[in-house]
């Protein structure tokens, strides 16, 4: 949904961005050249009375393929965007709160310093509400080596470097040092990812940035670019493609409910509720470790039914946990 | 370079896009410095055309109102021979001039790339979007770096697919301050429906939790996202944004916190867990700084937590079977020892 608020930003930022073409426009404000393009198209028929040709506002024809750069006439009056609404300071707000669980230290301090920029110059009702308002997103705390890691890996991504991990498989069970060159990190549920070409697996990987115990930036470089299509390998499950194997579990009434409340709505996931408020899941298996603990967290409220080689794994952990309590 | 073709001052103004007929008239009121009366006004593109005197009117009200709610305050001032001018207060209507440094600039378009590109931001997509655009445009001429990062965190405020749909309006509710009302299942299956003020949201051990002022019971309530049940709506259909105000020194874990095992009654106390060497730097990596961490010969590692719900720490140990004991309180050893004696017996 476009408003007349975004219509005059957009304005505003071809104003301040003279000679900017389409596609950079488009990517510095997260648009697609396509939409940037209708958006901008759509306000060639703007103007104010006497509404001779240089009262309308002026554009180059454009198309999202564009390469040259854009040019704006009559504008003046929107050199500035409109300020700031009391919602768009509280998104901003929460938006910087939340970013800032997942980004170094000196990114910390730049988030503190646009905050308390935007805190002393906003006015007017946003500003306020800005001052005033307290959190509003409210996450757990994240260590500072795990932001400290994302720094490392956000950085050795922009310098184009390969990167060495020791990285601890849960399908291996083992740590191991790979060599890999990041492409993006990605926060899915309660987690970060970080979404890398993996040397040996001679393909892309999805790790999970806890089981990452060391990661050191060499001087190699790495200019493979990422698939178009994001390739979630063996965590497409997760990411919402298809698993090879599928889990069966059998949740007891007291389990259920919860579990229930949990899953629902989740993409594979089949839910049936049995009477007494029990239930039977049906999800995809993407990763048995995560599958076993998932099974062994709920005790003696869940079953798992399938895959029976599964279950016999299952058995074995639960004897040698319960003998390391004896 | 091509200019427009002009277009007739009869056009339908209704069926003329509302998005052009709104920059019109606020060219038109940027433009003038003492106000616009209705003849100038019906000179706009847009309130000119052949329809009745007062549908145009109506419309023009209409407009009027959009433009307040994009954040703007037009005065009305009846002058002599009762005609009315329109004007905009300038004082505050367009974005003060910010000095931002291009790291900062950077940052925002970090946060942009982060969120909006991700699909990530749920409830604060579009606000965010219109106050990045905001903030992009109005720090600074060409201060953008020339080349933009490849690379990012692309973050995502959504936890549970199953409360994607109650996130989206409570999270947007939160942002307008508007109340709101959805049907609740408590922890003991019993329904109700609550109108409620939201004042933040929290997240622990994977999911929403929505912390608010509960009108009817005249106290905060919490509330666990997936167990809301149907829509969440407005409280209030008719009602604007602004409905209510949370005290300055609320503090959203006061009564509900985001302690990754939290905290509170019927909580375990003095917590103590060990973990194997081998899986040891994955608790220092969530926990390091956050809680006490004792290093023990041959690398093990021993957490210790002050407070921690045996459930959910029986939640996270699951991710590590096989490489943890629980070493006191000597409760919560039986609890879990309980827990694993039980699921052995019922995956016999």
């Amino acid at each position: 949904m476009t408003t007349i608020s975004d219509t005059v930003a957009l304005l505003s930022f071809l104003i301040a961005h003279p000679g900017i073409t389409v596609a950079e426009a488009a990517r510095a404000t997260h648009r697609s050249p396509r939409t940037l393009v209708e958006e901008l198209n759509g306000l060639l028929m703007c103007g104010v009375p006497p509404y001779s040709p240089s009262d309308y506002i002026g554009l180059t024809p454009l198309r999202a393929g564009d390469d040259s750069p854009i040019e704006l006439h009559y504008a003046s009056h929107f050199s500035r965007p409109l300020n700031f609404t009391p919602p768009e300071a509280l998104a901003i707000k929460y938006a910087l709160e939340h970013f800032s669980h997942g980004v170094d230290r000196e990114t910390l301090a730049q988030i503190s310093g646009l905050s308390a920029a935007l805190e002393s110059s906003l006015g007017g009702k946003a500003g306020a509400a800005l001052r005033s308002a307290g959190r509003g997103f409210v996450l757990p705390a994240r260590t500072e080596r795990m932001r400290a890691m994302i720094g490392k890996l956000m950085q050795a991504s922009e310098d184009r470097r390969v990167v060495e991990i020791e990285y601890y498989s849960s399908h291996r069970r083992r740590l191991d040092k790979r060599r890999v060159g990041v492409f993006e990190i990605i926060e899915h549920g309660a987690h970060f990812y970080v979404y890398a070409w993996c040397e040996l697996a001679n393909a892309t990987r999805h790790f999970r940035l806890e089981r990452i115990r060391s990661a050191r930036v060499l001087d190699e470089r790495f200019d493979r670019t990422p698939p178009e299509r994001r390739d979630a390998g063996r965590m497409a499950p997760l990411f919402g493609g298809k698993a090879k194997e599928r889990m069966l579990v059998r949740l007891d009434e007291h389990a259920a409910p919860d579990v229930v409340d949990d899953w629902r709505g989740v993409e594979g996931v089949k839910i049936k509720e049995l009477p007494g408020g029990r239930a039977k899941m049906d999800m995809p298996l993407f990763n048995p470790f995560w599958a076993l603990g998932f099974v062994m967290s709920l005790g003696e409220h869940a079953e798992l039914l399938k895959p029976t080689s599964l279950r016999k794994e299952l058995q074995g952990l639960l004897k040698d946990a319960i003998a390391a309590h004896a | 370079m091509s200019r427009r073709v002009i277009k007739s001052p009869t056009i339908m103004g209704e069926a003329m896009d509302k998005g052009e007929r709104l920059l019109n008239l606020l060219s038109a009121l940027l433009k003038s410095r003492e106000g616009l009366i209705w003849p100038e006004i019906e000179q706009i593109e847009g309130y000119g055309d052949a329809r009745p005197l007062r549908s145009r009117q109506k419309r023009f009200e209409r407009d009027l109102h959009d433009l307040e709610a994009a954040g703007l305050t037009i005065t009305l001032r009846t002058e002599e021979g009762a005609k009315r001018r329109y004007s905009l207060d300038r004082s505050n209507a367009l974005l003060p001039t910010l000095d931002l440094t291009p790291e900062q600039r950077l940052l925002l378009y970090r946060v942009g790339r982060g969120y909006l590109e991700s699909g990530g931001a749920g409830p604060m997509q579009h606000y965010l979007s219109s106050a990045l655009l905001k903030l992009q445009a109005g720090s600074g001429l060409a201060a953008m770096p020339d080349e933009l990062p490849r690379s990012g965190v692309m973050r995502n405020v959504l936890r549970r697919p199953a409360e994607a749909k109650h996130l989206q309006a409570i999270g947007v509710a939160l942002l307008e301050r508007r109340r709101i009302k959805f049907k609740y299942t408590d922890r003991d299956r019993r329904q109700s429906t609550r109108a409620i003020a939201p004042y933040a949201l929290v997240c622990r051990r994977g999911g929403w939790y929505l912390v608010g002022y509960d009108g009817e019971r005249k106290a905060e309530r919490t509330f666990r996202l997936t167990r809301m049940a149907g829509k969440v709506t407005q409280a209030d259909a008719k009602s604007r944004s602004g409905e209510y105000e949370i005290p300055t020194h609320f503090d959203p874990e006061r009564n509900f916190a985001s302690d990754h095992f939290g905290r509170g009654l019927g909580a375990f106390k003095g917590v103590r867990v060990r973990f194997d060497a081998d899986v040891a730097f994955m608790v220092e990596n969530e926990f390091e700084g956050i809680h006490r961490i004792e290093r023990l010969a041959g690398g093990a590692r021993v957490l210790h937590l002050k407070e921690a719900f045996g459930h959910e720490l029986f939640r996270y140990l699951g991710e590590f079977a096989g490489h943890w004991q629980v070493l006191g309180p000597r409760e919560l050893r039986e609890f879990v020892v309980g827990r694993l004696k039980g699921s052995l017996k019922a995956n016999k």
